[in-house]
């Protein structure tokens, strides 16, 4: 909006120098894809923007023997170009794909999605559902993590203080993993999901040995569903799962009315995505 | 509210302007002259505005002018520019298979299609499709334009590797 100021960060140090008082009308802002608007409408108070946008101290991806960290200034369409990322990251990988337009992930960053704490940001069911963490800096307390799900609070709040960077986010190895992603949208590009899902799971022969399911759009943030996760766990790939697991769905996720879905079909797509995903788990561990 | 003096790097010239605080840099471009960027949605989803930032597509009312300083900012205007006679070969494919009809997304679609052919973009159908998706057009029902995508691609010349 024309009006506020922008600083242009440096260095990671300037940012966090100047995000210091802890002044919650300064924000950090990166590709600023989805904060040039909500500025615009009034839904963000700011009067100074700390531009984090192109720090290469921010933007990496790197390979680890325990998993992958990638600077949260990284653009989406880096780490979807990451071959080393796509092979072990499907799921991920197809959220990417579906995320907006060419445009948008050119400049989106992956702490952007994060941050933005919407309750259909399309990367972060895929990041609940490995067991990703970020890493947060701050002038006063230097470093701290979160698991991803611990970031969101709310509609568009989240754990981060005003004076703290997200950073860093570190992914777990989940190669061996089973992984699905779905997202229901009006059209296949440029669209907020009505729901998306995430699943991996953990396999020992045809057992599920640990499940981390997450859902988006059906709550005020982005949902790591533990009841399903419980009714997973322990389990076999049998098609009698898929048949139990629409029960604990319909019991555990509790969307509202919207302009982009109805409760009831935000539900159903819901359970669709959840039985979709295990079908396919059963299939490939077949195969 | 206040100004402020900005320097960008536009189609490989520095131009200056004096903007107020907060200015998108598809306002900027505008405002130094540089009409080709359309300002279609104003909210990222059609792409009339995209440029070339640092040699990747962004939607100009997505970008602050001042996080453009220093960065190489393409614009429609720009593209043809290392060819002879100053249109890149899809510019001129366009105008052949005629993907021009009202024109509004036409520079959005240039600068996409322009950069997809010149980064060795797959020619599936599904890959263009997929290379245009941040463009909205609603006169060509698009298969006109990725006729112009095919064609211009026909006359690249053979890759030397």
């Amino acid at each position: 909006m024309a009006g506020v100021e922008i600083d242009v960060a440096t260095s990671l140090e300037h940012a966090l120098e100047l995000l210091a008082p802890a002044d919650p009308l300064v924000r950090p802002v990166a590709g600023a894809t989805d904060v040039v608007l909500r500025l615009h409408v009034g839904k963000l108070k700011a009067q100074r923007l700390i531009s984090i946008a192109d720090l290469p101290e921010l933007s990496y991806v790197k390979a680890e023997p325990e998993g992958f960290r990638f600077g949260a200034g990284t653009p989406l369409s880096d780490l979807l170009a990451n071959a080393a990322f796509r092979a072990e990251y499907p799921s991920a990988v197809e959220a990417l794909r579906q995320f907006a337009s060419p445009q948008i992930r050119n400049r989106a960053t992956v702490g952007g999605n994060i941050v933005n704490a919407s309750p259909a940001a399309d990367m972060v069911p895929p990041l609940i559902s490995y067991g990703a963490w970020v890493r947060l800096r701050s002038q006063m307390d230097g470093v701290r993590a979160l698991p991803v799900e611990d970031v969101f609070q709310g509609f568009g709040k989240t754990a981060i203080r005003a004076d703290e960077l997200v950073t860093e986010v570190f992914v777990p190895r989940r190669k061996r993993c089973f992984q699905a992603y779905a997202k229901f949208g009006s059209r296949s590009a440029n669209v907020i999901a009505v729901i998306n899902m995430a699943m991996c799971l953990k396999l020992d022969g045809d057992t599920i040995a640990e499940a981390r399911v997450a859902y988006g759009s059906v709550a005020p943030k982005p949902y790591r569903a533990l009841r399903v996760e419980d009714a997973l766990t322990g389990r076999r790939l049998e098609a009698q799962l898929a048949a139990d697991v629409e029960a604990v769905v319909r019991e555990e996720i509790q969307p509202i009315d919207d302009v982009r879905g109805s409760k009831r079909y935000k539900l159903r797509l819901a359970i669709h995505a959840t039985q979709d995903a295990l079908t396919h788990a059963a299939a490939e561990v077949r195969a | 509210v206040s100004h402020e003096e900005l320097t960008l790097q536009i189609n490989g010239q520095p131009r200056t302007g004096v903007f107020p605080k907060g200015t998108r840099l598809l306002d900027a471009l505008r405002r130094l002259g540089y009409t080709g960027t359309k300002e279609g949605c104003g909210e990222g989803e059609c792409g009339a505005c995209t440029l070339l930032l640092d040699g990747r597509t962004v939607n100009s009312c997505l970008v602050y002018a001042k996080q453009a300083v220093g960065r190489a900012v393409v614009t429609v205007e720009g593209v043809g520019a290392r060819f002879a006679d100053g249109l890149h070969p899809f510019q001129k494919a366009m105008v052949e298979t005629g993907g021009v009809q009202c024109g509004f997304c036409t520079p959005g679609m240039i600068v996409s299609g322009c950069d997809w052919l010149d980064k060795g973009g797959s020619l599936e159908d599904a890959d263009i499709r997929e290379a245009l998706s941040g463009n909205l057009c609603r006169c060509t029902g698009y298969s006109k334009i990725l006729d112009a995508v095919r064609l211009a691609a026909s006359r690249r010349p053979p890759d030397p590797r």
